[in-house]
């Protein structure tokens, strides 16, 4: 990703300072966060349906 | 004459510079002890459902708790925090009166992608938004928590999670944008005032639950064929009364959240105020917190004798006198609060005899306390002004009322329309052979008492 400012060092700089400021990172981050985060639910809802039907 | 009136200017301007910088530092230190705080109240719950539990389900009821509040920080983070912005003046997304509202002022700074990133995350410039966030991310965990212990034991965690981000994220979220925010139309036009949330997170989340609750069900056994209850006792009643202080506790982050910090950019002045703007302290919040909280221990104590409800006096009673906490006279609020304490275990019983099998209170504790302190302050508040500034709409019995009648609907609706959908795709309860041999074997790898509960044997002499 490197360091998103002109000056190579923390000198002068101010403002949002994250991996990906300023670019389409942040978005695909959050994207894939609340993807993993359908998925967890998808998951668990399969496990917990398979420990219901094993105790019937 | 000149140079020296230059320098001392000059050093004026530096005390001033620092004196700014230590009191931004101050507020973002203040939201930031807040949430820890208010995560006692989630390590409280957490207790008091396990112990209110039998045995045979204290650990998945534990998962649940614990699943509540990892899944809202999320939601709230993705969209509930949007929500609050972009909703006070209704569902036209416009902007309000204080022009801090509306959906393109939301999509400014409220969202974790595009330009609103910025604000999102770490930022030298914005020391604020975060802690900010943080707090109100924590209302909305506590929303599910106090929904959570009404459905233990027979719902199924995943549709309970659902439910719980729809709480979190959206319902008491909305209740917020409407009678919390300055721009919110029931503040506007009804000059609503719910300063510690009794109508906004209380109320929405005690019927959320009861609308939780119709679909879901009671527990098996729970009620005998001639329509009589029977009491489910938890396995570990110390747990559930200390879990109840430990809410008690963290309530006091959770109600010095609601305070605004003077002397910034986005204070209402130089002093702490409340979400409105109106005057207060945390010398109001410490009278009335701590009257509260006596007198709805006492009041409840009175008719019942058991710990478990004296406790939940304590929240009844602080719950009940949380719209007031800034104005109301500390002798006032323990009588307020001990009304709240007596009538508790009453309200309960109507519940159950209704069919409603509500395991620890919720719906009694949260909705009917809520509904009852937002009209309190609707008598015994009347005409203070709800904002502030000239012309601010003023406190009125008929303003609590349509407030709490929009705060209950908001939190039943949402509730009983997630539960019935989720009923029908077989995500809302668990199935009987299940609920009958117990949670904790069913689904949760690891034992809650593996050597059970013995007695200690006494020290050799």
């Amino acid at each position: 990703m490197g360091f998103p400012f002109d000056t190579p060092t923390w000198d002068g700089v101010s403002g949002a300072i994250f991996i990906g400021m300023g670019s389409s990172a942040p978005g695909i981050y959050s994207l894939i966060a609340i993807v993993m985060c359908l998925a967890a639910l998808f998951l668990g809802q399969g496990k917990e349906s398979s420990k219901y039907k094993s105790h019937k | 004459m000149e140079e020296q009136l230059a320098e001392l200017a000059a050093q004026v301007a530096a005390i001033e510079a620092k004196g700014n910088l230590t009191n931004t530092m101050f507020a973002e230190t203040y939201y930031y002890l807040s949430i820890p705080l208010m995560i006692i109240i989630h390590a409280g719950f957490l207790a008091y459902e396990m112990g209110a539990s039998r045995a045979k389900n204290a650990l998945s009821s534990g998962v649940k708790n614990i699943l509540a509040f990892a899944f809202v920080i999320p939601a709230f983070y993705f969209f509930g925090w949007w929500v609050y912005w972009a909703f006070p003046t209704g569902f036209s997304l416009s902007a309000g009166p204080n022009g801090i509202s509306g959906a393109e002022y939301a999509n400014g700074f409220a969202l974790a992608w595009g330009e609103a990133a910025l604000y999102m995350g770490p930022n030298t410039e914005d020391q604020i938004d975060g802690v900010f966030w943080g707090a109100f991310t924590l209302f909305a965990a506590t929303t599910a928590s106090i929904f959570s212990g009404a459905v233990i034991e027979r719902i199924q965690t995943v549709g309970f999670v659902i439910l719980a981000i729809i709480l979190g994220g959206f319902s008491w979220t909305l209740a917020a944008a409407w009678g919390w925010h300055a721009d919110g139309w029931l503040v506007q036009q009804w000059g609503v005032h719910d300063f510690g949330a009794a109508g906004l997170v209380h109320a929405v989340a005690g019927f959320f639950a009861l609308g939780v609750l119709i679909n879901l069900g009671p527990r098996i056994g729970k009620f005998n064929a001639d329509g009589t209850a029977n009491h489910l006792a938890g396995h570990n009643l110390p747990f559930t009364a200390t879990g109840l202080m430990l809410i008690v506790v963290g309530f006091w982050g959770f109600l010095m959240a609601c305070l605004v910090v003077g002397g910034e950019a986005w204070s209402w002045g130089g002093n702490f105020t409340t979400i409105y703007g109106t005057p207060t302290n945390l010398g109001a919040l410490t009278f009335n917190i701590l009257m509260g909280v006596a007198g709805g221990i006492i009041g409840a104590w009175l008719f019942t004798r058991d710990p478990f409800w004296m406790m939940s006096g304590a929240l009844a009673g602080l719950i009940s006198v949380a719209s007031g906490l800034d104005i109301y006279f500390p002798s006032l609020v323990f009588i307020i609060a001990m009304v709240a304490g007596i009538m508790l275990k009453p309200a309960a019983d109507v519940l159950e005899r209704m069919g409603i099998d509500d395991a620890v209170g919720a719906v009694s504790v949260h909705g009917t306390m809520g509904i009852y302190g937002m009209l309190m302050l609707g008598i015994f508040g009347s005409g203070y002004p709800a904002l502030l500034g000239e012309g601010a709409p003023v406190v009125s019995f008929m303003g609590q009322l349509v407030g709490i009648v929009v705060f209950v609907a908001i939190g039943f609706i949402t509730g009983y329309v997630t539960s019935i959908i989720l009923k029908m795709i077989g995500m809302l309860r668990v199935p009987e052979a299940a609920e009958i041999a117990g949670l904790d074997t069913v689904k949760v790898p690891a034992q809650a008492y593996p050597e059970g509960i013995m007695a200690s044997p006494p020290a050799s002499k």
